[in-house]
């Protein structure tokens, strides 16, 4: 449990560090950058999830670090939830409706489309 | 520099206090078929930042907790794949979490922020 705990905390850092990095780097497209964030994590956390103990020999507490902790910090709800609000003061009820609806079917269908990923290759290396 | 250390520093306990819930929720309200853990971070972290960002407007403090810390303990990532998760098993379930986390979400934001 505290190997767990530690990774997810290390791993946390680098989360964080990379998105903070990426909206600090790219700070005039702000809503763009978090949309790509939170779209590119859930995939890349079903990826994590389903494909990589499969197909790696890991750890538990490395796991747990890179999808609680890494992707966990990368992608945020919060910053999401304030920016749909802030949009709709800002810029109008289309674009904060675009971003709102937009963020949560991509970001679903990335998870989806990581799970079916994952599966794939989990399938093609088992048959070789 | 120092300040963006002590951000992602808030990122990293974010996440260890994040784990610490959903192994609580998963102990104690495993009978919940919805994940109950999850909702109430990213309920509780979105009315939070809404609170930040109404009072604090561009401070360091909206960047330590803010993005910092709500950064690292709200997850999108894991939200959008429990609802891939659900929607396998039960169609309406995983809508109504989605449903329930989205506009619970930016409702409790604009409440938050309004109060501030």
């Amino acid at each position: 449990m505290l190997k767990r705990i530690i990774a997810i905390f290390g791993f946390g850092f680098l989360g964080s560090a990379i998105r903070l990095g990426l909206t600090t780097l790219l700070g005039t497209h702000h809503y763009l950058t978090i949309f790509c964030i939170n779209v590119l994590g859930s995939l890349l956390l079903a990826l994590i999830t389903q494909a990589l103990p499969r197909l790696l020999p890991i750890s538990p507490a490395i796991l747990s670090g890179l999808s609680v902790g890494l992707i966990g910090s990368f992608t945020t709800f919060s910053t999401f939830s304030v920016d749909t609000v802030t949009l709709m003061q800002q810029a109008g009820g289309l674009l904060a409706g675009l971003y709102f609806a937009g963020s949560l079917f991509c970001g679903c269908l990335a998870a989806l489309w990581g799970r079916q990923l994952s599966h794939k290759w989990v399938e093609g290396r088992r048959f070789q | 520099m120092m300040i963006t250390i002590l951000i992602c520093l808030a990122g990293a306990i974010g996440a260890v206090c994040r784990f610490g819930i959903t192994q609580l929720g998963n102990r104690i309200f495993n009978w919940v078929p919805l994940p109950l853990a999850t909702l109430v971070i990213n309920l509780s972290g979105a009315f939070a930042l809404g609170v930040l960002a109404g009072a604090f407007a561009a401070t360091t403090t909206i960047w330590l907790v803010g993005s910092g810390f709500m950064g690292g303990f709200t997850t999108f990532s894991t939200f959008s794949n429990e609802v891939v998760t659900l929607f396998n098993k039960r169609r309406l379930l995983a809508i109504g979490y989605l449903a329930l986390t989205a506009f619970g979400g930016v409702l409790l934001a604009a409440l938050g922020a309004s109060l501030a």
